[in-house]
């Protein structure tokens, strides 16, 4: 219990619940979807992190979860993708390849339905590798249009790019122990994700509303 | 220990691939923006060009609208003036004119040449206000202020904590022009009731500060943008070498600041 406490109130995880509750603001109080998408990708997170914790602390094999992490993020953040792109092309790509990628993996879990018990390596692959190209599309796009949502953009552009690695190696704990440098890389990486939503909470709370003419 | 290798072999083989695709999508992602960014470069420096043959248009319309103005005014108060004194000059030639008949034509004479000089004179301060010429800028501005503030409609607040005739005096008249435009548009355009114009030194530049209670308006959007007033204040603006900024919101008044 006092584990799991210690874990609960770390530092990465008091800034999830505080972007948590930033964002819960900003939501209820611009009523945007995209906002809202947001909240509920956050609210996400937080369900799998005490969840798993949770049941790692009581003893219980856990892994089985970060199926879940996987498949929700792609959902969210390619539904968020999908929403904030202007460009038809790239919204239809978003939609059927998010399609595709599930399809995939469903037909790979009717094959080989142990791989529910570790990590899947395709899955954290493509679920990965899918949003970074959504990412790319967001950054192509803002080239020319005003800078919104940049900052979650990088933080979410930074992060995958970081933790699919470390998830991809998530399966040789079985040969050699990297649990212990992998979590804490893991944090720092999750710890800096976190600093990015903060700065777009910022830049979206505070926008402001007076427009400039600069000549 | 089969199984352990297999684990290895499939945790490089998905890192590789993961890298692979990964910087593969970044390549592609340059080679678009790249391609992106030189298109946007083109589309700006049309619009510039399209945004300088405006301007340009803007002053020689203006100029015409000025002309036209000149030579109305010309023609009203001057012209038909003048005409009236030739007719009765005229009459003042015709034989068997009684002593009070001929008085009377000189007085009425006498008056409208007095009129027509008056116009004359009021015409060209319009032109050019002569106060500027012969006491500077600073004293031109008092001049406005106090000419408007006694009209009620506006209550206008001037402070200068400037030298101005450490300025060239070719942008003397510009500024004076500008302060005109933009006083033109609050009242017109912003139903302002207070204005307020601040002179003053911020390193290093000059500043000139203008502010009203007016009804604003979007910057945003286009049709703001290409009056022949602000069009006027923009070049203005470009012969004083300066950079300017208008800020302005719905019902929150405008401000405006210039650099020279």
């Amino acid at each position: 219990m006092i584990e799991f406490l210690v874990f609960a109130f770390s530092l990465p995880n008091l800034f999830l619940f505080i972007n948590l509750i930033l964002f819960i603001l900003l939501a209820v109080k611009t009523k945007q979807k995209t906002h809202k998408i947001i909240t509920v990708y956050l609210l996400v997170i937080v369900g799998v992190q005490f969840y798993s914790a949770w049941v790692a602390f009581n003893g219980n094999y856990n892994l089985h979860i970060s199926h879940y992490y996987f498949v929700f993020q792609l959902l969210l953040l390619g539904y968020f993708y999908h929403t904030i792109c202007v460009n038809n092309l790239q919204k239809k790509i978003i939609k059927y390849s998010i399609l595709v990628c599930l399809l995939i993996l469903g037909i790979q879990y009717a094959i080989i339905p142990e791989i529910y018990f570790k990590f899947n390596n395709l899955e954290i692959f493509l679920t990965c590798y899918l949003l970074i190209i959504f990412t790319l599309f967001h950054f192509y796009n803002l080239l020319s249009e005003k800078k919104i949502f940049l900052y979650f953009n990088m933080g979410v552009f930074i992060y995958l790019f970081g933790s699919t690695v470390l998830f991809l190696l998530g399966n040789l704990s079985v040969v050699i122990d990297l649990n212990a440098i992998n979590f804490d890389i893991n944090r720092i990486l999750f710890f800096i994700f976190h600093l990015f939503i903060t700065m777009e909470w910022i830049q979206l709370y505070f926008n402001k509303k007076k427009a400039t003419l600069k000549k | 220990m089969e199984y352990e290798n297999s684990e290895i072999v499939s945790a490089v083989i998905y890192i590789f691939t993961a890298f692979f695709l990964m910087s593969l999508a970044i390549l592609i992602f340059v080679y678009y923006s790249r391609k992106k960014i030189i298109q946007q470069e083109i589309v700006n420096r049309d619009m510039q060009i399209e945004h300088q043959k405006k301007l340009l248009k803007a002053e020689i319309l203006s100029q015409e609208n000025e002309r036209n103005r000149i030579s109305q005014d010309l023609h009203d108060d001057i012209s038909s003036g003048l005409n009236v004194v030739s007719l009765n000059c005229h009459l003042l030639k015709s034989p068997g004119l009684t002593e009070t008949e001929h008085h009377q034509l000189t007085d009425t004479i006498l008056t409208l040449t007095n009129k027509v000089l008056e116009n004359a004179r009021r015409i060209a301060h319009d032109l050019l206000p002569p106060i500027i010429d012969k006491f500077g800028l600073d004293a031109g501005i008092k001049e406005l202020v106090e000419e408007l503030n006694k009209t009620k409609k506006v209550k206008i607040t001037y402070n200068n904590s400037l030298d101005l005739n450490t300025l060239e005096v070719s942008k003397h008249l510009h500024i004076f022009r500008i302060l005109q435009e933009l006083i033109n548009n609050s009242m017109r355009h912003g139903k302002a009731t207070e204005i307020k114009i601040e002179m003053g030194f911020r390193h290093p530049m000059r500043i000139l500060e203008y502010t009203d209670n007016g009804i604003g308006f979007d910057i945003e959007k286009h049709e703001n943008q290409k009056g022949l007033g602000m069009k006027n204040i923009e070049s203005r603006v470009a012969y004083l070498d300066s950079t300017y900024t208008i800020s302005s919101e719905i019902n929150k008044g405008v401000e405006v600041k210039i650099q020279f």
